[in-house]
């Protein structure tokens, strides 16, 4: 039966997690020494920025645990981390490891680089032949168990901050935002630039259009942008794909006349407008224009909320997967040492890692 | 009356160039449907718009539009060779049949359609309307085509 060792964001504050963060290029050197110092059978390393986990199998599984404690703690170059260290065996062993391939462990649920990490941690140990049976069949079997939970259920869709939800709703209009010009229309407070930043990030032309000229310039050389004078913003708004408004003005600039306007000399492409200033810079209506797509900061924020509700139903379902798929899988763990120990004479010659279990249903 | 001169067979032409505009046509208002769906989530704000896995508006949109494109010069050609060949075997070019009448609708729905994108730039929404409305014609052509054409007798004898 295997086991895991390791921390992760959950018991570690990010410090111990950095100094036991192990570079992939100098895996297999430490697997090697991991190895030989503990004795194990089967070594697979998992280590992001979030977690560092040995998963192991080990004919004496006490020393090979104790053994490989002193060797995290000795790479870790100090003590103490046995506080943050947490220890699992046999099903609950692959039951983490299927809620970590499937995302549930995540700092952001069902985020999907830790598939790719946990394929490449098992690439490293299976080429440098650290690898045997079991742990050649649960990992493929943890890959497939995250792939399932991804196409089942709905845990990682849906944006999780103001940001993400601005930058998906623009790619749901526009599609890819590369070729796309944003305009940042106002300089506002600090929390409202994630929205500018994401967009910023993603989009080629940027425009920034501020009543200060210089806080224009400044903010334009942040994002590698245009900067003009407010006025100018305006006038120019019809070749604009996107507009994050966000100026102190105390009453509605962007009236449904002007967006009209606009839209005429558009010859009807969408406009997507993202209004974050408070009091609102765009009036509502415009909303009510052709191919026009207005969203404030409460209807971006009411999206995030009801995504986060979504992610815990959907996580309940990903729970489901993941602990029918543990059942299965240790059913068929023991049904293969059953099939070992009654003795069939060419038993070893029988490769597991080609014969997974069946998925359920 | 010109009677029962077999027409040449070039004529026969007019068969597959409809269907290829109209499986085309059917396409874009598919598509249509989609992006009618998507477009009202995505002004509603609701939370699903982000979810979905549609294509993007810009994408759909294009696809209509190309869809259309390649549809309507095989349609107008179609329809016209339609009309020579009923000149040639009924004596007239057009004759208000349930067909052509559903062929002319479909093909002043499409014809509106390019117009009001070239000139005025009408996309999104209502554009993805009249490629839904041209859909509905068709299938309208389709079973005219089926069972009430005197011309037309789509799986029967011709």
């Amino acid at each position: 039966m295997p086991f895991v060792l390791g921390l992760n964001f959950r018991t570690a504050p990010v410090d111990v997690r950095e100094r036991l963060a192990i570079p992939p290029n100098k895996l297999a050197e430490i697997l090697q020494e991991f190895k030989k110092g503990s004795s194990s059978e089967e070594l697979v390393c998992l280590s992001t920025c979030n977690r560092t986990e040995v998963y192991a199998e080990a004919k004496n599984r006490v020393q090979a645990r104790e053994a490989l404690e002193r060797l995290l703690e000795s790479h870790a170059g100090g003590t103490g981390l046995a506080r943050h260290i947490y220890y699992h065996e046999s099903a609950e062993a692959v039951q983490h490891l299927f809620s970590v391939a499937a995302g549930l462990d995540s700092m952001v649920q069902g985020e999907h680089e830790i598939m790719a990490q946990v394929k490449q941690a098992y690439q490293t140990a299976h080429a440098g032949g650290f690898t045997g049976k079991l742990l050649n069949v649960l990992f493929q079997r943890s890959l497939f168990v995250g792939k399932r939970v991804r196409t089942e259920t709905g845990l990682g869709a849906g944006a999780a901050s103001v940001g993400s939800v601005a930058v998906g709703m623009a790619e749901r209009i526009f599609g890819s935002l590369s070729d796309r010009t944003i305009m940042i229309l106002g300089a506002g407070k600090m929390a409202e630039i994630t929205a500018k930043h994401l967009l910023a990030q993603k989009a080629r032309t940027i425009l920034v259009a501020n009543r200060t000229f210089e806080r224009a310039c400044e903010l334009a050389k942040e994002f590698g942008g245009t900067a003009m004078h407010f006025e100018e913003g305006l006038r120019q708004m019809s070749g604009v794909d996107i507009v994050i408004s966000s100026t102190a003005a105390p009453h509605a600039i962007i009236t449904p006349e002007l967006v009209r306007r606009i839209m005429e000399a558009r010859k009807g492409r969408s406009l997507f407008l993202i209004d974050i200033a408070m009091p609102r810079d765009i009036d509502p209506a415009v909303n009510n224009i052709e191919n026009v797509y207005l969203y404030n900061i409460d209807d971006l924020e009411q999206i995030v909320r009801t995504n986060q509700a979504k992610r815990s139903i959907e996580a309940e379902a990903a729970t489901r997967i993941i602990q029918n798929e543990t059942r299965e899988f240790v059913r068929w763990l023991g049904a293969h040492r059953e099939g070992l120990r009654t003795g069939l004479k060419h038993a070893d010659t029988t490769d597991t890692s080609t014969n997974p279990p069946p998925a359920a249903e | 009356m010109v009677t029962n001169v077999a027409p040449p067979r070039w004529l026969l032409l007019h068969i597959p160039l409809l269907l290829i505009s109209y499986v085309c046509l059917l396409v874009a208002g598919t598509i249509g449907v989609l992006f009618i769906i998507q477009e009202r989530r995505i002004k509603r704000r609701e939370a699903l718009a982000v979810a979905s896995r549609l294509p993007s508006l810009e994408a759909m949109e294009g696809s209509i539009y190309k869809m259309i494109l390649i549809a309507f010069p095989l349609l107008t050609l179609g329809i016209l060779l339609g009309g020579h060949w009923a000149l040639l075997t009924r004596g007239r070019y057009w004759g208000w049949d349930p067909t052509e009448t559903f062929s002319f609708v479909t093909w002043i729905i499409y014809a509106i359609y390019l117009l009001l994108r070239w000139g005025r730039g009408w996309r999104g929404r209502r554009a993805a309307y009249l490629a839904l409305a041209g859909f509905g014609i068709i299938l309208l052509t389709l079973v005219a085509l089926r069972y009430f054409s005197p011309l037309h007798r789509l799986g029967g004898r011709l």
